[in-house]
């Protein structure tokens, strides 16, 4: 007979406690652990997501930059819709020094309640596939074939699969690939060539997509990718200069809005998680203590018969321990293993791509949120331990 | 020997009026003497033991086991007196309920010098057998009548041979038949060379030991 026996004993001997308690440390184990995944997920996803969004800089005009800016839309639902700059714009900063491409974007009326499309509001944008790196990048499978007259890409938001043909106002048209999720405003739009709204144009009457103020030879905005060695600063400024009437905003700036648009779900998410965390150090307190006081009498006859507060110290702590060792590592195993499993469904419902990181980043993870949860609920392990060891005997045996 | 000199302890209860359990008591117990102390419930009794044990510190005075002062001692000396001079008879029961009967009375010899400690279960089986209860070592407590109960706690108490041994109520909520068994044991423990220290509620068990005290209102009178 020694402390790990007794200690052993006592854990299968109380069957029942010791699996509540061990279900429990695995409950807010895995939960921590989930949450971490999924918000680390997101923030992966969507920092991807700026990369593969390629453009330095987008030049827009410069009487739509406030209402864009003021509304952080750029990025996240609305459009610079209805402003407009000169076409020849894109040549004029496509040869400044220090541009390496250009790419035009023009964006037309929005559609309400297009029947393929899952987002209320539905935007056409109109783009040069040839000179296009910001949306074909998003692409779930990339086409084998430049896109053609009539073919339309789709965002993730899109409900048809491709293949499918779809009617556009009057407008019959293909969807020949979709994007993955971008959490961004491309999600709940339908991309198309140049060459396609020239075709629409050129159809006898009018079109709702096509603002009929729309001047001619017009663009909406000018993605810019800045060759490396460049300032993007000193570019952008640059192109004030070559493109009047224009405003470069940076892809920081992009970033910034759509971490300010994140801001507020991030800090919920995270706020959650630290409230779970101190509940969890919390009830975990709690549960050792009542193991503890449930146990006043074991302690008082283990003190009468030669254990020191020392031992009766280490027993507690290493019962505990062991308790919460166990449960934060099946926690977090089957928390990992859900997140894992549900990756599909967390991309669908979080509408953001949800990237898990690599299989030795989960193992580091799991390790780290072990080595801290154990850290944090060191408090809650020593508490009821002190508690314990310093329990007068006599008073253990009478209080019951 | 054991010995208190003018010892007075005296219970704080939170938000309670201050209760003095044990009155300036003195009291010499040698070696090979079989006390019985009775007294009605709450006059101070259990108390005189836990001081004796080393189980509560008194509000003055001493108490001396083999001419050490118990209280000069820090916790793993008394710790180790404790384990070394004492065995405790609890009141109330007392058995881990997830040991096994020959488990729960090795726990004493957890505190043993583990070179020393080899023989336990050996030692163990022997205590069990000296009080009767060969066949049920496996068993655990739930499985055991209160008389066996009584004589696990009597066997875990002499495992290791202490010099003193300390009964609280021994024979507390027992049947006449087993009360008389328990005693019985008593006795040969006795008689084996144990100094025991017995207190009561039962006159009955005055004609079992070789000197008897009457406690009242923590007060000791011969």
């Amino acid at each position: 007979m020694n402390l790990q026996r007794l200690v052993s004993e006592s854990i299968r001997g109380r069957q029942f406690r010791s699996g509540l308690i061990v279900a429990f440390i695995a409950l807010l184990a895995g939960l921590i652990l989930a949450s971490t995944l999924v918000l680390r997920g997101m923030e992966s996803g969507l920092r991807t997501g700026m990369e593969r969004l390629g453009a330095d800089f987008i030049s827009v005009p410069y009487h739509g930059f406030e209402p864009i800016v003021a509304k952080g839309a750029l990025l996240t639902g609305e459009l610079a819709i209805g402003y407009w700059m000169r076409a020849e714009n894109l040549e004029k900063v496509a040869e400044l020094d220090g541009v390496e491409r250009v790419s035009p974007q023009i964006y037309l009326q929005p559609v309400t309640g297009a029947p393929f499309c899952s987002a209320e509001e539905l935007y056409v944008v109109a783009f040069d596939p040839k000179t296009d790196f910001t949306i074909q990048p998003w692409l779930k499978q990339r086409l084998d074939r430049p896109l053609g007259l009539w073919e339309v890409i789709g965002g993730d938001s899109i409900t048809v699969p491709p293949g499918t043909g779809i009617t556009l106002d009057s407008h019959q048209l293909e969807l020949v690939g979709k994007l993955l999720p971008t959490g961004m405003w491309l999600d709940s739009a339908i991309f198309f060539s140049l060459e396609t709204l020239g075709a629409m144009m050129a159809e006898p009457g009018t079109s709702s997509i096509i603002p009929p103020d729309m001047p001619a030879e017009a663009i909406s905005a000018i993605a810019v990718k800045v060759k490396d060695g460049y300032s993007i600063d000193y570019v952008a400024t640059d192109s004030l200069t070559a493109a009047p009437a224009t405003w470069p905003i940076r892809s920081t700036q992009l970033m910034r809005l759509l971490s300010e648009q994140r801001a507020g779900l991030l800090k919920t998410l995270f706020m959650s998680l630290g409230i779970v965390w101190l509940l969890a150090v919390a009830l975990t307190a709690l549960i050792f203590t009542m193991m503890v006081n449930e146990r006043r009498r074991e302690i008082g006859m283990l003190r009468a018969v030669g254990a020191s507060s020392n031992f009766i110290f280490r027993l507690f702590l290493t019962e505990s321990s062991l308790l919460a060792v166990g449960g934060a590592t099946i926690g977090i195993i089957v928390g990992a293993t859900a997140v894992y499993a549900m990756k599909s469904w967390l991309t669908s419902t979080l509408g953001v791509e949800f990237l898990m990181p690599t299989l030795l980043g989960i193992l580091a993870l799991m390790v780290i949120t072990l080595v801290a949860a154990l850290i944090v609920s060191l408090p809650a392990l020593l508490y009821p331990a002190i508690r314990a060891s310093h329990m007068d005997p006599a008073e253990a045996m009478r209080e019951v | 020997m054991i010995e208190l000199q003018k010892v007075t302890k005296i219970y704080k209860p939170r938000r309670q009026r201050e209760v003095t359990g044990l009155d300036d008591v003195s009291l010499k117990i040698s070696p090979g003497e079989f006390l019985v102390v009775t007294g009605r419930s709450g006059c101070g009794k259990t108390t005189m033991l836990n001081l004796i044990a080393g189980l509560a510190r008194p509000s003055s005075g001493k108490v001396l086991v083999d001419g050490t002062d118990v209280w000069s001692l820090n916790d793993e000396q008394l710790s180790a007196l404790r384990k070394e001079k004492t065995g405790f008879m609890f009141q109330v029961p007392s058995l881990i309920p997830v040991l096994n009967v020959v488990e729960n009375v090795m726990v004493p010899t957890m505190f043993t010098a583990p070179e020393k400690r080899l023989d336990a279960y050996e030692w163990a089986k022997k205590a069990l057998a000296d009080v009767g209860l060969s066949h049920k070592t496996e068993a655990f407590p739930r499985h055991l009548s209160a008389g066996e109960e009584k004589r696990v706690v009597i066997a875990r108490a002499i495992v290791d041979n202490p010099p003193y041994l300390l009964a609280d109520e021994p024979t507390a909520n027992l049947d006449e038949l087993t009360e008389k068994e328990v005693m019985a044991l008593l006795e040969s423990i006795h008689k084996g060379g144990t100094t025991i220290i017995l207190v009561t509620h039962h006159p009955s068990l005055i004609g079992y030991g070789t000197r008897h005290l009457t406690m009242s209102d923590g007060k000791l009178t011969e």
